[in-house]
């Protein structure tokens, strides 16, 4: 992936199901964005008409709207509480089982099943996320097998926002509203009614070899000016966190901040934040035994940093208060990411302000320490 | 490729019971040898209960037998003590960067352990003692809580007669069949009388115990930078990526164990990291 960008060409709107079916005849099953209960998620679909047309979104810290509105538009939404992770690192996983034959037992890996894969409607922090994760689950010592496998397996179909929201904030941790990289095709959705069609760009050889049977019409002037225009309305409307540009300092000397205990006072340490998060990887591993207790399946699923037995040590927990949660997964995120893996954990989706149910903002407290560190800093001077 | 989550099952070869609460099980690698570092540890796995990180306590030298000193506090490590000769344990490993035994080579060495902290520094005083000539002055510091406390009892005795190794035991409680020293382990530090400037400690025992022995070393004059200590958290996986183990930007099960006290020293400051 990710050789040169091409342009493909213009699919116009109704000739959108043309995409997914050569998708399909390449081999993929696709997922992507669907309406349920009033929220956007990941799902499998096939028809253009499962795509959650003409829906928008509405997102602050601590809530989330989306409802379908009178557009016919595809893609005016973002990310919503599903990210990719969900399939490339399931929730829930077998690593292994065995049978006890007499004493003795042998493990033995499950295969997996994952098919291969289109994933249809990637924001571009959604490919920083894919990416934060290769670099923790296949570039840090080894290789995870079924993440390497399924990773090997997914055709990835971006696409601009054109509707960003209050809680996105991808352009201050390196990225934008438009892929420029990571993905097999991408498209800018343009226009509506008469005039709606995508410019659809190719990023690999398959993502090439596919548009080309869809004959599409050439990219004029017109279609780039406006998908020009569309990129900086987006990024006008992106929210700034000059903070960020120097979190990986503010959190390394406010380790010790009262700040805090002050946000502990506001955290429920329900670990939403960390259960929508698209680069969060921790989890736990434990066992089911049959009643007999001669066949196990251990499984892994996620965790979070927020539970209490994440930090067990026989006698207690490690990080016993909030407080001290708290700050494991801030520092953890913006900070000591950069130690681990070379790049932050934070990729600017804004999933985790907007599930917060206690409207807590990662970006609010983080600029919170920055204030708390000028106060360290004057008071010592 | 061998799946990094597998656990081989080894045979229970020899069980031994130690103190009240700690006991030495010997297993057979199934291909006859198992290659470790002094500091290096294994996830040792009871079938259908789970999985621990426990350290390696053999000789290196000894490669036909996997040796395993536990102390059961709690649902794993008791499994492990219910275990007998012939049964069966899943071994992950060996994991993480252990003792600076190569640094160690040629200067003096202090080697401090409390309680079970003994278990993990065993290879690493074992490898000194075998190979005596390669270094400087050897100490060996031993604290435990009660005499009954004390593991490996005839090989502790073994140590103390030797005349090329200074070897002090202290508990913090004695009773009347004691003899010895008798208060924390910290006070034994001031007795050490190696080379400072070429001196590297290794420390094992609670957060603790690790804490308060670097201030005696440090008022020896032995930096940061040669005192060696083990942390511990919890693991899950043991390679980097159940996120358990975490300690600030390091992952103790494959940055550590073991770490110089100036690699930790700003972080022993953080509570609750
Ligand atoms: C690198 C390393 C080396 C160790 N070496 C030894 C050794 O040689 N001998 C020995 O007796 N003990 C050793 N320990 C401690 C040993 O791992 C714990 O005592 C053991 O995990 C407790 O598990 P449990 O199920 O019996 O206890 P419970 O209290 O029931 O614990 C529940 C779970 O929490 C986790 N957990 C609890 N305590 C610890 C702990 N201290 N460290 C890591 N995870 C923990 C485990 O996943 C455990 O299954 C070592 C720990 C580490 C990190
Ligand atoms: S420690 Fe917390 S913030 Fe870090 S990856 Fe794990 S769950 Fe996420
Ligand atoms: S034990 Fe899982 S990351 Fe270290």
């Amino acid at each position: 992936m990710s050789k040169s960008i091409t342009l493909s060409g213009v699919l116009p709107a109704a000739g959108f199901q043309r995409l997914l079916d050569a998708v399909r005849d390449a081999g993929f099953r696709t997922i992507g964005p669907r309406a349920r209960n009033g929220a956007i998620v990941l799902d499998e679909l096939s028809d253009v008409a499962e795509l959650p047309v003409g829906w928008n979104d509405e997102q602050v810290a601590g809530s989330y709207r989306a409802a379908k509105g009178s557009g016919d538009r595809l893609f005016d939404y973002v990310v919503g509480p599903t990210s990719w992770k969900r399939f490339l690192y399931p929730p829930r996983r077998e690593l292994w089982h065995a049978q006890k034959e007499g004493q003795a037992w042998v493990p033995e890996a499950p295969a997996d099943d994952f098919e291969p894969t289109a994933f249809l409607g990637v924001r571009n922090c959604d490919i920083a996320a894919i990416r934060t994760l290769d670099r923790v689950l296949l570039d840090s010592g080894y290789r995870e097998p079924v993440y390497d496998s399924r990773r090997s397996k997914i055709f990835i179909i971006a696409v601009s926002c054109a509707a960003p929201v209050s809680t996105c904030f991808c352009t201050s941790m390196g990225g934008g509203p438009t892929p420029t990289d990571g993905f097999d095709l991408s498209l800018v959705e343009l226009g509506s009614g008469n005039d709606h069609r995508f410019i659809i760009s190719s990023g690999s050889e398959r993502g090439a070899e596919i548009v080309s049977a869809l004959n599409l019409d050439e990219v004029v002037e017109r279609d780039l000016d406006a998908a020009a225009t569309q990129d900086r309305t987006s990024v006008e409307k992106i929210n700034q966190v000059p903070a960020m540009a120097n979190a990986r300092s503010t959190i390394a000397a406010t380790m010790r901040s009262d700040h805090w205990d002050e946000v502990a006072d506001r955290c429920l340490s329900c670990a939403n934040c960390t259960l929508v998060c698209p680069t969060c990887f921790c989890v736990d591993i434990e066992d089911t035994t049959d009643l007999s207790g001669t066949s196990v399946s251990r499984h892994q699923q996620w965790d979070s940093c927020f539970t209490m037995s994440h930090s067990y040590l026989h006698g207690g927990s490690i990080r016993k208060t909030t407080a001290a949660r708290y700050r494991q997964w801030l520092s953890h995120k913006l900070g000591t990411w950069h130690d681990q893996f070379g790049s932050s954990g934070c990729v600017g989706c804004g999933r985790c302000v907007t599930w917060c149910p206690a409207a807590i903002d990662i970006r609010v407290e983080l600029e919170a320490l920055e204030e708390s560190l000028k106060e360290m800093t004057t008071e010592e001077a | 490729m061998p799946l990094p989550m597998l656990p081989v099952p080894m045979r229970i070869r020899r069980r031994v019971k130690e103190t009240a609460d700690t006991f030495t099980i010997e297993l057979e690698p199934p291909d006859g040898t198992f290659a470790f570092e002094p500091g290096q540890f294994n996830m040792l796995y009871v079938f259908g209960v789970g999985e621990v990180p426990i350290s390696i306590s053999g000789d290196v030298s000894r490669r036909d037998v996997l040796v395993h000193t536990i102390r059961d506090v709690g649902t794993v490590t008791h499994a492990l003590g219910r275990l007998k000769k012939g049964d069966w344990v899943g071994v992950r490993g060996p994991y993480g960067r252990g003792w600076p035994m190569k640094i160690a080579k040629g200067r003096d060495v202090i080697l401090a352990a409390g309680g079970i902290g003994l278990a993990p520094l065993r290879p690493a005083i074992r490898e000194v003692l075998d190979n005596r000539d390669d270094y400087g002055r050897v100490v060996v510091f031993y604290g435990a809580r009660t005499p009954g406390d004390l593991l490996y009892p005839k090989e502790v005795v073994k140590w103390r007669a030797r005349l090329d190794a200074k070897v002090s035991v202290t508990v913090d409680r004695a009773d009347r069949t004691w003899h010895g020293n008798v208060g924390v382990i910290t006070q034994l530090v001031s007795a050490a009388r190696t080379d400072a400037s070429r001196t590297v400690a290794m420390v094992c025992g609670p957060e603790i115990m690790m804490h308060y022995m670097r201030i005696h070393l440090a008022k020896l004059g032995i930096a940061d930078e040669a005192i060696y200590v083990s942390m511990e958290r919890n693991m899950k996986c043991a390679i980097g990526r159940c996120g358990h183990c975490q300690y600030g930007g390091d992952f103790i099960c494959k940055d550590g164990p073991v770490f110089t006290f100036a690699e930790v020293e700003s972080r022993f400051r953080i509570r609750s990291l």
